[in-house]
């Protein structure tokens, strides 16, 4: 639908048009995009353009007449007004269930549905505001390229966040070009296959073993479920990004790397730096740095990293088990600065790339079921405490899905990537046969990717909380 | 080199995603998959709530999807290639070595609240009827699935639930009437075709092998099946569509005896329970009474007083030919489509024997035996 409609459509008019209207046409097939699942909604999301844009220009005319107490409350203002927007949508029946069950009060749900991608535009809108109020960009004075930046569909449902400072030269002169667009498209395939044949595939894995009931699943079934669902939501989830980044150069704009090989890292530190990335470094520059960061004693870093990563894992959905997970991070992390690290580096890199693993599994586990009681007995599961160690039903998963987990697992690693640049850059240089070899296998991964999504109705969207 | 490099990989891209764009556009929409028997989304009608509430958009998602160009070769495609990673169930179907597709049926797709409710339907209709006709009059029979007659055809290791469990549940519950239990009669015979291999159906051999249980061996009938299709790929077939699969046959048992077929909801007679056009369709099963109707009489030339009364699924399709001769009536009522009241039924069409007749997933699912309550 997207693929054969909508991208085509908006494809055709943004280059057909003359420069200066392309950010209207990328603003306005936003919309239309955004509208597509949730028509009334867009009203928020046009609000939240409209006042930042405000905020942003008012900030920077303050300044200038160097009233810097208007330019504070000014950013502040719109702080609280983006962040009540979130609670409200997002937060309010979590906190009303909680109220409730601790007076043990009756107070009604609003049972609203989450904009989809609210978490991703409101947090770009308040890096806009904030980085004005830094100094570190200029407010947007067109409206329109504004808007551009805030519902640009292609990382609209899924992220990457884009700060603003980011792209801000790129909104008023960006200069598409062949290579990009052509970058873009492999990326957009890469992408497009990540999600629909490796993430959608493993999920199906992941979706029979979770619906198993937990306290008879053998060990080995438990183990495989963590793994489909670790390679699931990296696959998905990356390949969302991807798709945005790619899609992006198909306009012209170069966003940040969002995942950077994850399964790799070696200790919990590196992975998140390599995982999901825009969120990371949004909550470092706007949330751990103002709050100071390692400066200012241990105890002060400790508290720091705690309230990021309860915020982190809470910014994930309105339950206390995003909460958990973020928590449980926090708590590696300050194991691994404090002194952790330090072995993890003299070990031998095997070790420490499994304790990465091992820890990130398990974060995964609490990240993928609703209520922690379903948690603790997938925990037992997964430590031996029920009764069976494997039975068929592994042993079905495993030499059924053998080429799917082989590829998933090659897939999780640079292998490739170094493997098909040796190549290009040694042996072939840019021959023709690589060209052929190249676009040949691209074509492939895209009409493979058709197949299934015309095929298929298991295309699940994970994000739905965020 | 570069340059020409990327020029292919704009100009492949564009292509592609235009033109199937464009094919989208201007082929022409179907209404009905054959492949997939069912009716596929036609394009929404735009209303100012369906755009405000979010509906227009999904339909029209589903809309593209149904009506994309090739659907059955894109379909096909992506089985070929799950194959080709050995995947061994592919859209709820187990691919098997000696080209069975068998239809999956796990825990979850079981629902055990509704199958607890439906055996007490039963029972509590069956107490009814015996208020009015002998237990004995009375029969039940629950058809297992080729996943458990056919275990051993499955993929190594294959996962399905436990039919035989459920079989018995029920099986002890109908303990008070003649419960047949066909499942020993399927086994023994199982490498005789007693199951088609693209459709979830038994055949008429399954059938007649349920049959001869019923009469527990007293009379052997005598019986010539007729071959009149060799073409047939059912609705397992249609969920997968993978090329390699196999081409059923079907045969059907033609009785000397003579009857007229009345279907009730059209008025509709006939000389004989099969439709012989059906078999030029794809879902050729629906050879035997065209298809599943609400309610369907069939008067013989014997006149022995006994009147059966049927409650089923599509399974009985197959397996009523052989007891037309052993009836003056048989009224069979299919309660998916069926909406009057069974035991006033019962009641009004003088019914000495009654026979209930699923196949057990049927029997699990269906929210219609409710019906039976009255």
């Amino acid at each position: 639908m997207f693929l054969f409609v909508f991208l085509p459509s908006v494809l055709l008019i943004y280059y057909v048009c003359p420069k200066k209207f392309r950010n209207l046409v990328l603003f306005v097939s936003s919309l239309v995009f955004y509208a597509w699942g949730e028509p009334v909604y867009i009203v928020i999301m046009i609000f939240s353009t409209v006042f930042d844009y405000f905020n942003g220009l008012l900030i920077e005319k303050y300044r200038q007449k160097g009233q810097l107490k208007k330019t504070k409350i000014v950013l502040i203002n719109s702080i609280i007004i983006n962040l009540a927007i979130l609670f409200f949508f997002k937060y309010t029946d979590f906190f009303i269930n909680n109220i409730n069950l601790l007076l043990s009060s009756n107070i009604q749900t609003l049972d609203l549905a989450l904009p989809i991608g609210i978490s991703f535009y409101t947090f770009q809108t308040m890096s806009y505001t904030i980085d004005v109020y830094r100094g570190e960009v200029k407010a947007q004075k067109n409206i329109i390229s504004f808007g551009a930046f805030v519902v640009l569909f292609p990382q609209l449902v899924a992220g990457p966040i884009v700060r603003y400072k980011t792209i801000a030269t790129q909104l008023d002169e960006r200069k598409e070009s062949q290579e990009q667009f052509a970058n873009g498209v492999h990326r957009f395939i890469i992408g497009l296959g990540k999600k629909v044949l490796l993430a959608n595939n493993i999920g199906l894995v992941w979706e029979q073993i979770s619906s198993y009931n937990i306290e008879t699943l053998s060990t080995a079934t438990a183990w495989i479920g963590a793994i489909a669902f670790s390679f699931q939501i990296y696959f998905d989830f990356s390949g969302y990004s991807d798709m945005a980044i790619g899609l992006g150069k198909m306009f012209g704009f170069n966003f940040l790397e969002n995942f950077n090989y994850p399964y790799i890292s070696k200790s919990i530190t590196e992975f998140w730096r390599r995982w999901h990335i825009s969120l990371g470094t949004w909550f470092k520059e706007y949330v751990y740095f103002p709050l100071g960061g390692n400066r200012g004693g241990k105890a002060k870093q400790i508290r720091n990293i705690f309230i990021v990563w309860g915020l982190t894992g809470f910014w994930h959905g309105a339950s206390w088990n995003f909460v958990v997970w973020g928590l449980y991070f926090a708590v590696l992390l300050i194991f691994e600065k404090m002194f952790l690290l330090k072995y993890l580096e003299r070990i031998p890199s095997f070790f420490s790339h499994l304790y990465t693993l091992i820890f990130v599994l398990f974060s995964w586990v609490i990240f993928a079921f609703d209520g922690f009681s379903k948690v603790v007995l997938y925990f037992k599961a997964m430590l031996g405490f029920n009764s069976l160690t494997f039975d068929n039903a592994s042993i079905y998963f495993v030499y059924t899905n053998l080429i799917l987990f082989v590829v998933l697992a090659i897939s999780s690693t640079e292998i490739l990537k170094n493997l098909s640049n040796t190549i290009i850059e040694k042996c072939l240089k840019h021959s023709a046969l690589v060209v052929i070899l190249k676009n040949a296998l691209y074509i492939f991964i895209f009409l493979s990717s058709i197949t299934f999504l015309v095929g298929d109705s298991y295309n699940p969207f994970l994000y739905f909380r965020f | 080199m570069k340059n020409k490099s990327n020029l292919i990989t704009i100009i492949v891209f564009i292509t592609l995603v235009y033109s199937l764009s464009v094919l989208n556009v201007f082929s022409k929409d179907k209404d009905f998959s054959l492949n997939e028997n069912r009716y596929l989304a036609s394009k929404p009608k735009v209303t100012i709530k369906s755009v405000f509430d979010g509906q227009f958009g999904k339909k029209f998602e589903q809309y593209i999807n149904d009506q994309f160009v090739f659907r059955d070769l894109w379909m096909g495609s992506k089985t070929s290639l799950q194959i080709g990673v050995k995947n061994k169930d592919i859209n709820g179907v187990y691919i098997c070595d000696n080209g069975y597709l068998i239809e999956q049926h796990l825990e979850k797709d079981f629902d055990n609240k509704q199958f607890e409710n439906n055996i007490n339907y039963i029972s509590e209709f069956t107490n009814y009827c015996k208020n009015y006709i002998d237990n004995k009059n009375i029969s039940v029979m629950i058809v297992p699935n080729a996943e458990l007659i056919l275990e051993e055809n499955l993929p190594k290791y294959a996962q399905s639930f436990d039919q035989n469990e459920k079989i018995d549940k029920v099986k002890l519950n109908a303990n008070d009437v003649n419960f047949i239990d066909v499942r020993d009669i399927l086994k023994s015979h199982k490498d005789e075709n007693i199951f088609y291999k693209t459709d979830h159906h038994w055949t008429t051999k399954g059938a007649f092998l349920a049959y001869e249980e019923w009469c527990n061996s007293v009379e052997k009938t005598q019986y010539t099946l007729k071959r009149v299709s060799s073409s047939f790929r059912g609705s397992l077939y249609s969920k997968v569509l993978y090329n390699k699969a196999q081409y059923d046959n079907i045969d059907l048992f033609l009785d000397k005896t003579k009857y007229t077929v009345t279907y009730a909801n059209n008025g509709f007679k006939s000389e004989s329970i099969y439709d012989f056009d059906k078999l030029k369709e794809k879902d050729k099963y629906q050879v035997f009474f065209g298809g599943n109707h609400s309610e369907i009489k069939i008067n013989t030339e014997n006149k022995n007083n006994k009147n059966l009364l049927v409650v089923k699924d599509s399974f009985a399709n197959s397996f009523i030919p052989f007891i037309i001769k052993d009836y003056e009536n048989i009224y069979i009522l299919d309660l998916r489509y069926y909406k009057g009241n069974v035991k006033e039924y019962f009641i009004q069409n003088n019914v000495t024997d009654i026979f209930i007749l699923y196949n057990i997933i049927n029997f699990s699912n269906d929210k219609n035996i409710s019906k039976l309550r009255g």
